[in-house]
């Protein structure tokens, strides 16, 4: 008995010992490279995304890219015969782990550049990092304006979708233009990302901003909102503002229902705008009828709306995905949106020409201008000097109960020009 | 029955007060009837003063029938073992995820229930058997490290299995609304009240009327003479981790359908279950729902009327409710205070 | 099984010898590697703050992650809206974090056990809600960026922290301090009637307790330049309380392996090959956690002492036990 345990006691003591070991050794590499994380045959890029805690369900998209990225191997060889790589580790929205992890990337694992990031914070937290090291931080997952707005500080980093301010503010134009008596009551995420949205709003609304007569926020940790849209409700407001995502959005307007609102207008931000959802959640409960005719915005068609899956593109999203990420959500829209980032990072590779380096990877992504087959018609990924947002163009829409419909033509809001 | 008079002999000892008060069975004293009592009083008249009060007090009812549920199954797990499960939302999770599939592979939906409620049964049973029994007995810092051990391979399971993605599982009743005088609430929220207050019931006939209940009380008082009488003190902590595991499923049930199923829908309502759970007393089930459903009224209502807690500090005010209760008077609402043990 | 006995000399050279290997260490390190040994060193300091609290005055708490962010918070608004040196900031977030542990001590006398591990639990978690609120001074859900790139001196700023942590904490716990954390540990009833004043003791192990988390706290904020409240969520509570039990509670000879695991096993277990899936690390970390409790009782200290007769004990405790807060 005595035996077993110290058997036992010395295997955990050699395995400590092997663990220092491994980590001190796992220091330095062996191939030799041009920048880090190129090499002749072979392209790395980084991610910190949460794979875990209460932001896990964005973890999909770092898998729809890797999934994007071997389709792009298997069938084009790679860009100028390198393969393309993501490493990603998990550092669950907390952002002194995403340092952490950034700095193993950087350092340990000598990626190429980061790509597509995920959250605010985590963001903020890297880029002083990544900006002394010189390391490029490509395409992040997050809407917040500075990623556009502060380029001349960061040269190295640049955003990816259109950002929330510029979101807020496409529907305050709309509604000062169209819906004279509009009194607006806004439910929002209690983070920079509802803040964004609003400001944006007030911004639209101009001197209007005035018929905001209620806003109501709610956070990460609810597990109710039925108190929250009564308030709301018994604001007096006549249109219905959301600006969560899905799951508290569809609560909210299952809420909504049972209280027997009906507002003259709803309003539905694209993050919370997924037709998955709606299906799942909202529909089921009532709400349908305050989905019909609600006011959104599109800038990527949704894979679980109906009229996606007649695209060509749908088909080759398809194919992708049942290959290279089975166990994927063929109607979640994060899965859609990876693919995209993966188009445009691999877009810009192709860019950056054979002599890849991290200079000409951020020459290149300043300098972008192509038509996406994952986007809307229409809408080009373009950045340039003074226009640092690659997704600059939105479509306001309209729900029609099972899809989304576009409003008027493309939208070019671009903060700060 | 010897056994019952056992039983009824240790409860006496463990309550002076009813000892010399029998003739008066109330779960609670006097002065928390009667705080309980002017608290219905307030929400009434302030329910039919305005109607925006009795919707937030309706809507915090229902909310708090949420948090009395899940803090059923607490409350179970510490009454019977003395241990506070601080996986409990995770196993909550848990059950809710298995219903989702059984559902998902074509089970209509009280078949699924019902052996959604058997496997988390034997699940219980076999967590307890197999993580906790090992460390029984051991000091508190081990047994709450167990816990929170069952918590991440839980919740790392859940999204192993099933991703993060949003799921939903459908609700065993209608979610239409129903509404009078001016107030709304879904049938779903009524059933959720219902299923609470049926679950205290039961659960107080089993304690008290059944053999197994009994034999669970006394394992839970004085396992030493309780084993000398022939009750099989480990199957009985087994069967308390069984049944909260039941109970966890239940609550899973009835909540996921008003809130969505993601491996960390419950672990906000974990806290939220506490601060009912010692509100109510951590050894009173009727403690548990009562808590639950004045700590979501009141939540509703300073929410709506005080701006400066808005929804950023609901969470911090429902802890501070825990707090407050653990230092004014520890045993909780319906609790007894228990004699300090040298 | 004979236990041979060492001697204070020995003990001393064998504290001195693992100070020299963390002196040395840096410099055969990579950069990388030198910043996770720094962060070894903020969990160390944690890990020690909690065990005087919890390992040898026997109070339950799963909240010092909530000292740490009011450490953290004080060093970055110091340093960045008041413009202080931010190394100078760290004795502050101790002094404060000192008379925030004596403010929260005295109302948690009425509190034993179980009910005191909810109560500092409930502050855990309502401590980043509470940093959201009042964003006039925490900066709100953006925080508080401290904009430093520590570069080569974040290690051997992290263990002089250390250092000093632990030559301050051993200094209480050896002496007569110590003497009466372990006495009201054992048995409050008997540490009052030898004339113990519980009131007093109790309280300033938790003051105590929360100014050496709040020194992690701000050598956290150093590290990862970054006040905010997603940066002191409840798991990191939790994690500091379960790397002192692995390390042995009670001990002071198990923290530094509390600490290295603490640091490794998630980024091992995310960069160890498995089964491919990404979710495996938490599956991982709960089964580990689960077998250390039941396996290894002690935690790495208990593991110590079976290895052979080491008295692995500090200052004059005749018994070293995992206390019994019940």
């Amino acid at each position: 008995m005595h035996k077993r345990r110290k058997l036992v006691a010395v295997a955990l003591v050699v395995a400590l010992a092997a663990l220092a070991a491994v980590t001190a050794a796992t220091a330095g590499n062996r191939t030799s490279r041009i920048d880090p994380g190129v090499t002749s045959d072979s392209i790395l890029f980084g991610d910190v995304i949460p794979l875990s805690g209460s932001a896990a369900v964005y973890g999909t998209i770092a898998s729809a890219i890797q999934a994007y990225f071997n389709w792009y191997n298997d069938t084009h060889h790679g860009v100028y015969g390198r393969k393309v790589q993501l490493k990603v580790y998990d550092d669950a929205y907390v952002p002194a782990q995403a340092l952490q992890f950034t700095q193993k990337l950087v350092e340990q694992d000598k990626v190429f550049a980061m790509l597509n990031a995920l959250g605010t914070e985590p963001n903020l937290a890297i880029q002083g990092y990544l900006k002394e090291k010189g390391v490029p931080n490509l395409f992040l997952a997050t809407g917040a304006s500075e990623w556009g707005t502060n380029h001349a500080a960061y040269p190295m980093q640049i955003g990816y979708q259109p950002d929330y301010f510029s979101e807020g503010k496409l529907y305050g134009q709309f509604i000062k233009k169209k819906v004279p008596q509009a009194k607006l009551a806004v439910f929002m995420q209690g983070d920079s990302y509802g803040a964004n949205m609003l400001a944006g709003l007030k911004a639209g609304l101009g001197s209007a901003a005035s018929k905001i007569v209620a806003t109501q926020s709610y956070q990460i940790t609810d597990t109710d909102y039925s108190g929250y849209v009564a308030k709301l409700k018994d604001s007096g407001a006549n249109i219905f503002m959301d600006f969560g995502t899905p799951g508290p959005t569809n609560f909210a307007l299952i809420a909504a229902a049972k209280f027997g609102w009906h507002p003259q207008a709803v309003f539905i931000n694209n993050v919370g705008g997924a037709p998955f959802y709606f299906n799942v959640l909202a529909n089921r409960n009532g709400a349908g009828y305050l989905l019909n005719g609600a006011y959104g915005m599109i800038y990527f068609p949704d894979p679980s709306d109906p009229k996606t899956k007649s695209l060509p593109q749908y088909a080759v999203f398809q194919a992708i995905m049942s290959k290279y990420y089975p166990k994927g959500n063929l109607n979640d829209a994060f899965n859609w949106y990876g693919m995209s980032v993966a188009d445009t990072a691999i877009r810009t590779l192709i860019k950056a020409g054979k002599n890849l380096s991290r200079a000409s990877v951020v020459k290149a992504a300043d300098s972008l201008n192509f038509k996406s087959r994952w986007l809307l018609p229409g809408i080009r990924v373009r950045t340039g000097p003074g226009h640092y947002f690659p997704i600059s163009q939105m479509q306001l829409a309209r729900y029609n109960g099972s899809s989304w419909v576009g409003l008027g033509g493309l939208v070019d809001a671009r903060p700060g020009q | 029955m010897a056994l019952a008079q056992i039983i009824r002999r240790l409860d006496l000892e463990r309550n002076e007060k009813a000892a010399t008060t029998a003739h008066l069975r109330l779960p609670a004293s006097w002065p928390v009837v009667f705080l309980l009592l002017a608290f219905c009083v307030f929400l009434g008249i302030g329910s039919l003063r305005s109607g925006q009060f009795a919707q937030q007090t309706v809507s915090g009812l229902a909310t708090g029938s949420t948090f009395g549920l899940l803090a059923l199954a607490l409350v179970l797990i510490y009454r019977a073992t003395e241990v506070v499960n601080l996986a409990q939302g995770q196993m909550a999770m848990f059950s809710a995820y298995i219903a989702w599939q059984l559902i998902h592979w074509g089970l209509p939906w009280w078949p699924a229930a019902i052996l959604t409620l058997l496997i988390s049964f034997v699940g219980g049973v076999g967590i307890e058997r197999l993580i906790i029994r090992p460390v029984e007995g051991h000091s508190l810092v081990t047994v709450v490290i167990v816990t929170i051990g069952l918590f991440l391979v839980l919740d790392g399971a859940a999204t192993w299995i099933w991703s993060g993605i949003v799921r939903y599982v459908p609700s065993g009743f209608s979610t239409r609304p129903v509404r009078f005088g001016g107030v709304a609430l879904s049938i779903q929220d009524l059933c959720t009240l219902g299923v609470s207050i049926g679950v205290v019931l039961v659960l107080w006939l089993f304690f008290q009327y059944t053999k197994v209940g009994l034999a669970m009380r006394a394992a839970a008082l004085r396992p030493a003479a309780a084993r000398l009488v022939g009750v099989r003190v480990g199957w009985m902590l087994a069967l308390g981790w069984g049944l909260a595991a039941v109970l966890g499923a239940i609550a899973g049930l009835m909540i996921v359908p008003v809130a969505g199923l993601q491996p960390s829908t419950f672990q906000p309502l974990l806290m939220y279950a506490f601060a009912a759970a010692v509100l109510g007393g951590l050894e009173s089930p009727a403690g548990a729902v009562v808590g639950g459903l004045a700590l979501g009224a009141m939540l509703n209502l300073i929410g709506t009327y005080w701006s400066f807690v808005g929804s950023i500090l609901r969470l911090p005010v429902a802890l501070a409710v825990l707090l407050a209760v653990l230092l004014i008077r520890p045993a909780g609402l319906f609790g007894r205070g228990t004699v300090r043990k040298v | 099984m004979s236990y041979r006995r060492i001697t204070a000399a020995g003990r001393l050279s064998g504290v001195l010898a693992v100070a020299a290997v963390l002196s040395v260490l840096p410099f055969l390190m990579s950069d990388y590697h030198q910043t996770e040994w720094a962060y070894v060193g903020v969990y160390f300091i944690a890990i020690f703050s909690l065990n005087i609290l919890t390992g040898y005055t026997g109070q339950v708490s799963l909240g010092h992650g909530g000292f740490m962010m009011i450490g953290g918070y004080t060093s970055a608004i110091l340093a960045v809206h008041h413009g202080w040196n931010i190394i100078t900031t760290i004795p502050i977030a101790a002094l404060i974090c000192f008379g925030t542990g004596i403010v929260i001590g005295i109302p948690a006398l009425r509190l034993r056990g179980i009910l005191l591990a909810l109560a500092t639990f409930a502050l855990a978690v309502s401590m980043p809600q509470i940093g959201l609120k009042f964003s006039h001074f925490t900066g709100g859900i953006s925080g508080i960026l401290t904009g430093y790139r520590p570069g080569h001196w974040l290690y051997p700023l992290s263990w002089s922290c250390a250092a000093v942590v632990f030559v301050l904490g051993w200094l209480v716990l050896r002496g007569r301090t110590g003497r009466a954390f372990r006495a009201i540990r054992d048995s409050e009833v008997a540490a009052v009637s030898s004339g113990i004043n519980l009131a007093l003791y109790k309280t300033l192990a938790f003051g105590v307790s929360a100014a050496f988390a709040g020194v992690a706290g701000s050598v956290f904020v150093i590290a990862s330049n970054y006040a905010e409240p997603n940066n002191f969520p409840v798991t990191l509570s939790i994690n500091i309380l379960v790397g002192a039990a692995i390390a042995g509670l009670g001990s002071l000879s198990g923290m530094l392996f509390g600490a290295i695991v603490l640091e490794f096993i998630p980024t091992w277990s995310q960069s160890a090959p498995l089964i491919g899936s990404k979710q495996a690390p938490n599956v991982i970390q709960g089964l580990l956690l689960i077998l250390i409790m039941l396996v290894l009782r002690g935690g790495f200290a208990g593991l110590l002492r079976r290895l052979g007769g080491f008295a692995a004990r500090s200052g004059a405790s005749l018994t070293d036990r995992i206390p019994d807060t019940s």
